[in-house]
């Protein structure tokens, strides 16, 4: 994985000296919270309903167990011994005091992370694939691209006080786990007919309040013109995106607004205006990027008896797991294991410090010291031998991290909602326990395969509930919560804006809803058709009866 | 107003026209002259050089237009967030405009160090903000941010140039060996 020179090592050490001062100059009066806002914001700084939270960055979802380590002291120290993956590749910690910020910047930079650019309105935390140079469908491993565009917009002179966040993915294969669709920018990198690789350039996807897909506006970007372009995109954004609301002001309206050809036109034209890119040498630096994420030496031998030991356990629990958990890896006798944080009764995505510290042991010992974190809120041990998946497995499960659900009903995305975050309208975390208990039968859960639900507390759809296969929006009318449901979302290559459904549920109807949903799909169901596939087959209207009999 | 350049309060050598101008036309508003003139006619001199106030939502056409004959240009922040401004002074250097490029605005002195680098050269901020931004905030400011992945102005200062030297040493020792230089 990539690794700081003393370059990276000396700016990410300044930005935390600058903050220290900052804080000062806060705390002395000498900044406004106005003029400080946007300052903490760009260190990764929130207030929130409570307190403080402070999201810190995991660059593309990789982390190393030493890393994990640190996180969950950090935990221990300044959050209340829990840490929260986001939907971004983050991590939040809520309660940090202002005045112990600094020093807990200080104690990611000795692992060499930080939260520089996870919020405000600056390019964001860039985001890739959670199996990055371990998939087997992988045109090229993307991070390098991710690094190479972290750098470029770390404290960007033009690019830092945008008219609103700006939040780029980028994916290697031709199956999407990034969500390229759904982002500000989403690069796809591509091999054109002349065997060339390079960039497919997306735009103006987006969830929120408004959920766009996003437009291809090249098909084609040869490598090393990647920031020049971007540049040019950006600055067409900067000038023209709007300020007078933060509602439209990300580039999705901007895009809409003006038509994709009218964008791809201003774009080009300011390409062909710029005489290069801000940041020289991209491809050297690519190169030079590249070189750190050569595939891991796996000790061969052995492992390719690989799974004939692991199938002679005959646990169904494990075979389950096996099954669901368990991805293939370019090299043969590996694989990659999700390790989902969705147990039942507990939150989306929460980890507590001693989950962390199992986590990162683990991948000591079976995944080459390597973790990555998911957009669906899980996390991964990339590299492990095949033949040691049971005893993994079994380690996994006597700490109850051993849930074979990934990607079925009860591995569930949610936001905070109206438990910790100061914009919700509703909770949400309650909901996705009461759906994860009703169908906590593991055979059930099989039976109904790969289904998404996801959740968010309010309209900003951080729990990216548009593109759930089965969406809920908590809101709120005359001081009580109700929920909405989408249907038919899909937030891969075959990307889809869940449709709604009907009037919402209170917060007691809603798992029976989606009872109702789960039993019709089982009803209409053809062969092994998955839940979307039967949405997509019969439509929202056979749905929308099975949700709203119980009322005619 | 104040004026900062190269980390210090200065005094303005420029003389604003703006208010006078409006006035010989019939428009007494004493505040015109901090408005960006519409007319083409300069709004700033200083002896026989002229400069321009510019509005962030100026077309980019008419900004390189009077850019050719302007000595300097003040580009408005209306906001300390309203960062239109940066792409403004940097797409008028990459059109070539070599006069003074001048921030006006609400600005603090977090922001000196990404103004400098998007191309400007000087800042001019409200008297009342610079009774608590002090001339101190401004020069710590210059240089804010240390080392940068983007150099374009600030040579000495960038990671990538320094990070890939040997690289960009034996190029140039390639080139300086061979007969000619593409
Ligand atoms: S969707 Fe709303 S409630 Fe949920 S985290 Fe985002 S802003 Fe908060």
């Amino acid at each position: 994985m990539y690794r700081y020179d003393e370059f990276d090592e000396k700016f990410v050490r300044e930005r935390v000296a600058q903050f220290r001062e900052q804080v000062q100059r806060r705390l002395d009066g000498s900044l406004t919270e106005a003029e400080f806002k946007p300052l903490r914001l760009m260190n990764g700084l929130y207030l929130q309903l409570h307190a403080y939270m402070l999201r810190v960055a995991i660059p593309y979802g990789v982390l190393s167990a030493d890393q994990m380590r640190a996180l969950a002291d950090i935990a221990d120290r300044y959050d209340r011994g829990y840490g929260h993956f986001t939907t971004r590749q983050n991590i939040q910690f809520n309660w940090p005091k202002l005045v112990d910020t600094p020093e807990l910047l200080d104690a990611l930079a000795d692992v060499q992370m930080h939260a520089i650019q996870t919020s405000g309105n600056c390019i964001r935390n860039v985001t890739s694939d959670p199996l990055a140079g371990v998939a087997a469908d992988e045109v090229e491993d993307p991070r390098p691209t991710a690094e190479l565009l972290r750098q470029w917009s770390s404290l960007h002179p033009e690019f830092s006080y945008l008219p609103r966040k700006f939040k780029i993915a980028v994916s290697g294969s031709p199956n999407d786990r990034t969500a390229v669709f759904f982002h500000d920018v989403g690069l796809r990198i591509v091999r054109s007919q002349s065997g060339e690789v390079g960039y497919q350039v997306i735009v103006g996807g987006g969830q929120g309040r408004t959920p766009v897909i996003g437009a291809v506006l090249r098909d084609f970007l040869p490598k090393g013109e990647l920031l020049g372009y971007l540049e040019a995109l950006m600055r067409v954004y900067n000038l023209h995106g709007r300020r007078d609301n933060k509602y439209k002001a990300r580039i999705k309206i901007l895009v809409r607004a003006l038509g994709v050809e009218a964008f791809r036109s201003e774009v080009d034209a300011a390409y062909a205006a710029a005489p290069g890119p801000s940041f020289e040498l991209e491809r050297e630096e690519l190169a030079r990027i590249a070189a750190y994420f050569e595939a891991p030496r796996l000790p061969d031998r052995e492992n390719v008896v690989g799974l004939s030991c692991v199938v002679r356990a005959k646990d169904p629990r494990f075979l389950r797991w096996l099954g669901r958990n368990c991805s293939t890896h370019k090299v043969d006798g590996y694989s990659a294991v999700t390790v989902t944080l969705k147990r039942v009764g507990g939150e989306p995505g929460d980890a507590s410090s001693s989950a962390m510290r199992t986590l990162a042991a683990l991948a000591d010992e079976y995944s080459q010291s390597e973790l990555r974190v998911t957009h669906e809120q899980n996390i991964v041990l990339p590299h492990v031998a095949s033949r040691r998946l049971y005893s993994l497995w079994q380690e996994l499960e006597g700490a109850g991290l051993g849930d074979g659900n990934r990607g079925l009903i009860t591995d569930i995305i949610a936001c905070p909602g109206q438990d910790y975050c100061a914009l919700a309208t509703a909770r949400a975390i309650p909901v996705a326990q009461g759906i994860a208990a009703s169908f906590a039968a593991p055979q059930d859960q099989e039976d109904i395969g790969p289904l998404s639900i996801k959740i968010s507390g309010c309209i900003n759809a951080c729990g990216h509930h548009h593109v759930g296969h089965i969406g809920i929006l908590g809101l709120e009318k005359g001081g009580q919560e109700f929920y909405q449901v989408t249907l038919g979302g899909d937030a891969t290559e075959t990307p889809a804006i869940g449709e709604r459904a009907g009037p919402g549920f209170s917060s007691s109807e809603i798992v029976g809803a989606v009872e109702r949903l789960v039993a019709r799909y089982r009803e209409q169901r053809e062969g092994n058709e998955t839940f979307l596939e039967t949405y997509r087959r019969v439509g929202l209207k056979s749905f929308r009866e099975s949700l709203y009999a119980a009322d005619t | 107003m104040q004026l900062i350049r190269d980390g210090r309060f200065v005094c303005d050598r420029w003389i604003r026209i703006g208010a006078e101008t409006a006035s010989e036309g019939g428009d007494s508003n004493p505040a015109a002259g901090c408005e960006p003139a519409d007319d083409g006619r300069p709004t700033l001199v200083r002896g026989s050089e002229i400069g321009f106030d510019l509005d962030p939502d100026t077309p980019m056409d008419r900004m390189r237009h009077l850019a050719k004959h302007a000595a300097l240009l003040v580009v408005r922040f209306p906001s300390p967030t309203d960062g239109r401004g940066f792409s403004v002074a940097r797409t008028l250097r990459d059109s070539g405009f070599g006069g003074e490029l001048r921030a006006s605005g609400p600005l603090i002195a977090d922001q000196y160090d990404f103004l400098l680098r998007s191309g400007f050269d000087s800042v001019e901020i409200p008297r009342a903000l610079a009774k608590r931004q002090p001339e101190k905030f401004w020069r710590d400011g210059m240089n804010g941010l240390g080392d940068t992945y983007q150099p374009r102005d600030a040579e000495h200062r960038a990671i990538l140039r320094r990070r890939h030297a040997t690289t960009l040493g034996s190029t140039e020792r390639t080139h300086a060996g061979g007969e000619s230089l593409p």
